[in-house]
Formats: structure tokens, sequence, C-alpha cells
């Protein structure tokens, strides 16, 4: 029998017209936090020596980097969401104005919010060395022989010191460390204070609609880091604050009301 | 830092003026008949020669001698094999393409040496494919099967590459030979030579083999310098006994050792690799009826793979936007062990053919990773160490079984292998988020079976048409299963294995229409496969993984997904237009699509959705590609000019799921010139790229940190010389 190859032919042929397709997306909602720096109530001024703070510091800001994390949200029918089931740890860069916005997450339950909280910087479990090792966000690690993991903020600026002359200061906050005889000297190290802490910002409520992105401002009051509840005094703690503890401590029992949202 | 390649002036001419006093040499020998030379081809095509005999008339199969391979300006087998119709390569550097066949890559296709010799490379960004392993001088040839036919020597996916570097029977009782390969490469002042000795006697030879290769960087048509050196050197020993009247051994070692080869599509480069084969191979047969055989053979194969970033400016610097230095280095041990039993009698109008064969793969591997910064005035170093792999194991056991029939106008041929394969691994990292596990590395058994049928028709005295079908089944490798965050796939994202994977099933269909009509022959196959279980990289989400390399935006874990569809191809004619020329002209397409495909929209890296794309392009696949090549053979003196014109078309059936680019086509043409002044030597001489075209195949891969495709090399000159005594 002599074989029909023109039909074999035609059934290999058929495959190559396949045309490709686009689904419709599915309808869905989501919320994005939009993120606002403020000093004494008003936009940030980098790089202008025009701010004072309740120890009496001329200081100015250059620059802010921060992670937050674990954002959980509040419903008002007393449910508990966890918004971020893609990346829940958010970076923050006043350089970057990208990452000036996070869409935390999608398809969350519509309706009333009387709150969120989130971490500031990251809890113990997810703070990993290596957890990053692309730029912006590997240039926060922390060193680990202090600790390890990330920084959770730098905030970069100058300050007026009490002869009046600008000095550099780098308020950042990690891992603290607990020296013996508080030498500072690393080899001294006998442990370490995880500094991050829970936020859970003034404002609300506010509500998720059930389709399209729903925004929030969230916002950071900087002088706020350095008053309530201890006063920050930079000719105090000086420049560097990475290996003193006691100052980063102010930092971490300050901040934690360094913030809220507004719809 | 990069690698300081800058030699001495002197350093420099000495070597090529002793390059050029070989080959210059050879030029002024007297020139005599040559008859050993020119290989018994029967038809040639395009580039390479088939050898055509009636088990390649039934399967899709080219074969390229070593007789190819010593006249042409590539030193690396995946560059080589890219000559072949459907056949491409993956470039990541100036040296170990990976080879590409209809599409289907990696782990889809089975490379393997003489009778099921497998060798597991170490690299987990495959800076060492298979082929990296062999030189082309150790290379008797090369056969590639283009579909999961070739079932005899362990699971054949979706393709097979066989290389054959075993000396045969043959090499008994031939006496004293030595050859010497010596060939210079003016666009990479690139050195290779090669000596090989045999000592033959009627029971016994002992072959002897070992070359060296230093290239360096290659200039593309816009006069750019790629960072790709690299130097190899490579040793070999045959040793081969007569047992009795009819019955013979062979022992054998191929060694393989590379140094400092650069990469610059990949965040390292390979510090080192050495390579060790042992093999031994035992034969006995019916003298009286050679077709009724027995075959024994075992092997070893371990690779040592180094490689690390001291080559980049990171490992030394600070380099915006870092602010610290990163150093990478991993480490990474990997070896085959295997054997393969066989026995083969006639009966009736059958040739039968039954074995079984087994291979143990285990690799070990570790990432090393230091991030020096200063703060605050003082310099800390972080460092932390992974692994890659923890004592990882692939232990696979096949039976197989295959017929041949030959009746009146018919040909068929029939295999079957059936595999159970364990795997397993010492990895203590479990990957859980919510209530779901991502990873978590137990014992996995898996039964696969495979069938693969071709039959032959003779039409007329011309024509012949043949079909084949096969099913054919692959379980995940050492990468799908058990790799931990490293880029290896595609595209940038760092890979985490799945060690639950699934095995991916190949069905295909091969037509097959060779005519012949009186000083010509055109061949046309036509294939389709269809890819249950596809195994791909699938986006996790950050909260759940986050990468580990330099530049990787994300983390994909190997998956399956439903179904890929593979269809194409390829077809070649061969004229002989007038006495003693030949015209070769060759082309292949393959078209490839997902069924249904998840595309990930991110912005500013963060998920804003997810898109269903039906009949997504298959990544990676090749361009429709023609190759036109003209030769004359003049009788005196024995000279033989070609010319060569490949022409590939822009790829623009791209995926839209996995971000891939389109790229443009191009058009390449190389002069070669093989001139034989002596029976005992051959010359061939030429320039590839001739019009110095700047052009990067579909297939190549980005300059790491940037969207730029690694470009190929620009205009070069070559000679090969070959003496043998």
């Amino acid at each position: 029998m002599r074989p029909n190859y023109k039909l074999l032919v035609l059934l290999l042929a058929i495959p190559m017209i396949a045309c490709t397709e686009k689904d419709p997306p599915a309808s869905e909602n989501g919320l994005k936090i939009v993120f606002n720096h403020q000093v004494d109530n008003e936009p940030l001024i980098t790089d202008q020596m025009i701010y004072e703070n309740a120890a009496g510091n001329h200081y100015e800001v250059t620059e802010i980097m921060y992670f937050i994390s674990d954002l959980t949200l509040y419903h008002s029918d007393g449910s508990v969401i966890r918004p971020s089931d893609w990346e829940d740890i958010h970076y923050t860069d006043t350089n970057i104005p990208e990452t000036l916005e996070w869409l935390a997450g999608k398809n969350i339950p519509a309706g009333q919010y009387d709150s969120l909280t989130f971490t500031f910087g990251l809890s113990e479990e997810r703070n990993e060395s290596f957890m990053y090792v692309n730029p912006p966000e590997v240039n926060m690690v922390w060193p680990e022989v202090l600790g390890g993991g990330y920084h959770y903020l730098m905030l970069n600026g100058w300050w007026e010191d009490l002869q009046g002359v600008r000095q550099p200061y780098n308020f950042h906050l990690g891992i603290g460390q607990i020296y013996e005889n508080n030498s500072g000297l690393v080899p001294d190290i006998t442990g370490f204070v995880h500094n991050y802490f829970t936020v859970n910002p003034n404002g609300g409520p506010f509500y998720i609609a059930a389709e399209g992105i729903s925004e929030l401002t969230l916002t950071m009051h900087i002088e706020s880091w350095f008053e309530t509840p201890f006063i920050y005094d930079h000719n105090q703690w000086g420049g560097a604050i990475m290996q003193i503890q006691d100052a980063m401590y102010i930092g971490s029992m300050n901040g934690r009301d360094a913030f809220s949202i507004k719809q | 830092m990069m690698r300081d390649r800058t030699k001495s002036y002197f350093g420099n001419s000495k070597r090529i003026i002793r390059g050029l006093i070989a080959i210059t040499a050879a030029f002024f020998m007297p020139t005599a008949d040559v008859v050993a030379q020119q290989k018994d081809s029967i038809v040639q095509l395009p580039v390479f020669e088939l050898t055509d005999t009636s088990v390649y008339r039934r399967m899709p199969v080219s074969v390229i001698n070593a007789g190819s391979l010593e006249q042409i300006r590539e030193v690396d087998l995946g560059e080589i094999l890219r000559r072949q119709p459907n056949v491409s390569g993956i470039r990541r550097g100036g040296y170990a393409l990976d080879p590409v066949v209809r599409g289907f890559r990696y782990s889809q296709i089975s490379v393997f040496l003489d009778e099921g010799i497998h060798i597991e490379g170490g690299c987990p960004n495959r800076m060492d494919p298979v082929l990296a392993h062999i030189e082309p001088e150790q290379v008797n040839s090369l056969e590639i099967v283009k579909g999961p036919y070739l079932l005899q020597y362990g699971p054949a996916p979706s393709a097979s590459i066989h290389i054959k570097t075993r000396p045969d029977q043959s090499a008994f009782n031939r006496g004293f030979h030595a050859t010497s390969h010596t060939g210079f490469d003016a666009g990479r002042n690139g050195l290779k030579q090669h000596i090989s000795l045999l000592f033959s006697a009627e029971k016994a030879f002992l072959s002897l083999g070992g070359g060296i290769k230093d290239y360096d960087n290659y200039t593309d048509g816009n006069g750019k310098e790629w960072n790709s050196s690299f130097t190899k050197k490579d040793i070999s020993a045959d040793a081969g006994f007569k047992t009795g009247k009819s019955g013979f051994l062979i022992l054998s070692y191929r060694g393989s050792f590379g140094r400092d080869i650069l990469f610059p599509a990949l965040p390292m480069d390979e510090k080192k690799g050495n390579t060790n084969i042992f093999s031994g191979y035992f034969e006995r047969y019916n003298p009286a009826n050679p077709e009724k055989r027995l075959t024994l053979s075992a092997y070893h194969s371990k690779v040592y793979h180094v490689m690390d970033n001291s080559f980049r400016p990171q490992y030394n610097e600070v380099v915006p936007p870092y602010n610290g230095i990163m150093q990478a280095t991993a480490i990474a041990d990997a070896s085959s062990t295997g054997g393969r039993f066989s026995i083969s009698y006639p009966f009736k109008n059958l040739n039968m053919l039954h074995g079984i064969d087994t291979r143990i793969t285990t690799k070990d591997g570790t990432r090393d990773m230091r991030m020096i910064m200063i703060m605050d005035g003082q310099e800390y170093t972080s460092e932390k160490k992974i692994n890659l792999w923890r004592d990882a194991l692939i232990f696979n056991t096949g039976l197989f079984t295959s017929a041949v029939l030959k009746k009146g106008k018919t040909e068929a041929f029939l295999a079957a292998r059936i595999d159970l394969n364990h795997a397993e691994s010492g990895d203590t990292l479990i990957v859980a988020k919510e209530g779901n596990l991502w990873y978590k590395s137990t014992p996995v058994n898996q039964l696969l079976f495979s069938i693969s049928g071709n039959i032959t028709y003779r039409l007329t005295k011309k024509t012949t048409i043949g079909v084949g079908l096969a099913r054919s089944q692959r379980t995940g490798d050492m990468q799908e299963r058990y790799i931990k965050f490293l880029a290896t796939g595609f595209d940038r994202y760092d890979y985490l294995g799945n060690p639950q994977i699934k095995p991916e099933t190949n069905h295909q269909a091969d037509l097959m229409l060779t005519y012949r009509p009186g000083k010509a022959q055109l061949l046309v196959n036509l294939f389709i496969s269809r890819i249950d279980n596809y195994i791909t990289g699938i986006l996790l989400p950050p909260n759940v993984a986050r990468p580990l390399s330099q530049g990787a935006p994300g983390v994909k874990q190997f998956g399956n997904i439903d179904a890929a569809v593979f269809t194409g191809l390829e077809a070649s004619l061969s004229w002989i237009p007038f006495k003693n020329s030949n015209i070769g002209v060759s082309g292949a397409y393959t078209f490839a699509y997902f069924t249904k495909a998840e595309k990930i929209i991110l912005e500013n890296n963060q998920l804003a959705g997810t898109e269903i794309i039906k009949n997504d392009p298959v990544p990676e696949i090749p361009a429709l590609d023609a190759t036109m090549i003209f030769s004359y053979k003049f009788r005196k003196p024995r000279l033989k000019p070609q010319l060569t014109v490949r022409a590939v078309a822009a790829q623009n059936h791209v995926s839209i799921s996995y971000y891939e680019e389109k790229s443009p086509g191009y058009v390449i043409t190389d002069l070669a010139l093989i001139y034989y002044p002596h029976k005992l030597v051959s010359l061939s001489a030429g320039v590839s790229n001739l019009f110095d075209i700047a052009y990067y195949d579909h297939l190549n891969r980005r300059l790491l940190g940037s969207n730029e495709k690694l470009y190929e090399p620009g205009r070069s000159f070559y000679i090969n010389l070959k003496i043998k005594i």
C-alpha cells in the first residue's frame, strides 16, 4: 500500500499555525502604600540646615533608607489580613522614587479597616545575611561581626556641633551589640540585641475597594526619631551609632510613633 | 579584575613565527597523490559528511567525521555542531557552547561517549556542558540523532549526541603512527597543538595523545573585544588487547583540563576544570557470524570545577551601585559511574539487541560569598557559605531491546527501554511558607518507559519515505531537582530545584523523504513533538525565596507545565553540477510553543498581575537558517576551495511570558582552502566571517548586567596543519 504522505505533511503542518492569544485578566483589587517624609508636618527638604530637633541640634537630612515588613491589616469585621502574598518586605529609599510606592497586596477583602501594623526593620527570624545580593537593598547590609543581616534604617545627614561645626551623622538602626566592660571593641562582644519594633501608625480608619487599587499614604515624621519618649542629642551620641546600643535603643523607642497613615 | 592576557610583543611573535614556519614548510613539501585524507563519504552534505547507511536513513541523524573536524577554525565541539541544520548553541563566552537540537537543550539531549559513557558537568551555570569535556582531536565521529530514537545507551529524551572517541578493532596490527594537528586563529591569537601516537601489534595496541589550546579574547565585527579567553589541555590513552581470536578489550583514559575560561554572560568565570574519564570495553563476537556479539563496558567520569569572579572588577574594588567589594567562589565535584552489557544476534529476518545499563551520578558543591565594606571608617567582611548540591545522587538502571527488520523494500527498527530512576540528596534545606512546602528533599523513585519505531519504504529506485514514531521519558536532572539559588537558565533568575519534579514525556513523529535523481540528493525531514509535563522555571514570590546571585531579579523553581509543542523541518540538497564540484544547500526551522503559559507582570519589581498566554512561543528557539556551500576539487595541485554562506532570519517568534527579546537576522560568509601537498600532510586555511559582520545569534546570552547580547567573533584568519606518519 502506498502511504498517504500528503496527509502526514498536512498533519505535521497544522501545529505551525497556532496563534498566540492572551486571556483577559480577571478583575482584582489591591492596596498601594505611598511613602511620604515630613519634618514638623512639612514635606522633607533635603540637604539644607533648616531643621532643629528637641535637643536643640540644628540638622539637615541627606537621605533616608529603611525596611518595613510584616504588614498586617485589621478589618472592621475583626479579621486580620496579611496582604503581602508576593513581597512582604519593602525597602524605601528617598533617592529612588520607585521605592516610594509599594503595591502591598492584591485580592484583599474589601471594606473598612480600623488600623494596620508593620515591623520597622526586620524581625530576628527574617533578618538573614545575604538575603539581598542586589542594589539597592544589598547596600543596607549590617556587618556580620556586629550581628549580621541588614540595617533597619539609615537616616543620614549633618548637624551643627557645639562649636558650630557641620558634622555628619549616620543615624543607623540594626542589630545592637553588648560589649564586655562597654569597650566597644568587636572581640569583646558578648551578645546581640534585635532592635526591630512594631509600629501602629496614627490615623485611620481606611477603606479598600472591591475593585481597583486603593491608596494609602504612610508618612514618616522625621523629627519624631529625636523625641518622645527620649530626647536624642547628636552632640551626646556622635555621628556613628551602629556600635552604640544605648543610642539605637533610643531610636527604636522613638520610632514607634514616627509614622501616620492617611487615605 | 580583568584577566591579564597581555603578553610581550616578542612572546607573541615567537609563537606566531613558530606556527607560521611549520605551516609554510608544509606548503613547500613535494605535492603527491593523496588518498588517505579524504574520508569515504558517499554523500556530501553542507559542511559535513553524511555516512549514508541504511541505519541512518531510518533515523533523523547527522554524522560528523574526524576528517571534517580537522579542517575548520572552531575548537569547541559545541560551536562545531552549530553548523548542522537545526542544531544551535547557547553562547555564554568564547568556549563551551551549549548545544540546542531542534529547540531542545540541556538534559533533553542525551550526550554520551562511546558505549554510553556519561559525564556530569560540574558547573551549575553550565560553563562546562558535556561537549566541553572532550576535545575535537579526541573524536572519531559524532552522531546527532534528532529525536528520542536512540534508546540503547540510556534514556534519550528528545535528541542524542553520540561522540565516538575509542579506537575500534581496526587499531590492531597497524604498526606505528604519529599524527600532529597544529592550528592558529589570528582573530583570537589562538594556538592549538595536538599530538597522538599509535603503537600497534597483532594482539595489542597503545594509543597516546595530548594537546594544548591557548586562546585570547575575540573581537566582534564592531571592533569590541569580549573577555572570552581560555586555556585547555587534554591527554588521552587507550590500550587494546586481543583476547583470543574473537574478542578484544580496550582500556581508555581521557583527561581535559581547563584554566581561566572567561564567560562575560555569567556572574563568574571558570578558574579550574579538571575532567578525568576512565573506561573499559570488552567485546566478543562469533567469527563465523559477526552480528552475533556480546559487549561489556564500564566507566567512571569525574569532574572538578572551580569558578569565581576574580576576573571581574567587583572582586577587588567597589563598583557602584554596590558600596562593597563582592567576592564569590563556587566549587563543585561531580561524577558519573556506570556500566552496560549487551548481546546481539540475528533471528530469522531480524537483528536483535538486548541489554542492561546502569548509571550512578553524584554531585556536591558549595558557594562562598564575601562582602567587604567600609562603615564608619572600619572594614567589615561578611561571608556566607551555602550548598549548591549536597551529596546529591541519581541512580538509573535500564533494560533495553531493539530489533531491525530488512525485508524487500522495507526496513524497520523498533526499540524500547524501561528505566528505574532513584534520586536522593543530603540537603537539609526546607523552603516552606504559610503551609506550602516549596522545597524538601526526600528520596524519589520513578519508572520510565520509552519506545521508538522507524520504518522506511523504497517507493521507487530514487525515492524513499520513512516514518518515525517515539515516546520517551526523562526525569529531572541534578539542576532541576537539587540546585539551590544559582542562575542556570535562559534568563537571569536564580533557580531552585524541585526534588518532586515529574518526568517529562516526549511524543514525537518524523517524516523523512529522500530523493536521488542522478547527481543530486534531496533530503526532507518534517517533525512534530509534544512534550507533556515540560520542565521549566516558574517564578517564586520573593517572600518565599530571594536570589543569591548578583543581578538575579528573583528566584524561579523548576516545575512542570502542561505541554510544549515543537514542530519544524530540515531540508538539504546536495548537487554535483559539474565534475569535481559540489553545491550543498540546507535549511531548518523549528516552531515551538507552550499550550498555556503564565506571564507574571511586574512593575518596579512588584507583582502587578498575571496573564495567561495561550500558544506562547518557547524561549530560546533558533531562528530559520539556511546554509549554502560551494566547493571545487582541483586535481593538480590537490586543492579544494570552499565558499560557505550562512543566512539566519530574524527571530520574531519570541516568548511573551518570558519577556524574550527579538533578534535580527544575519548573513555570514566563510572562505576556506584545503590543500594536500603530500600524502602525509594536509593544510587548511581560510577566513571566517569574511565581511567582518557584527552579529549575534538569538541564543547568545546577554552580557552580565546589561541588555547587550554577546556578539559573535568578527573576521578571523586561520590555518590548520595536519601531519600524519
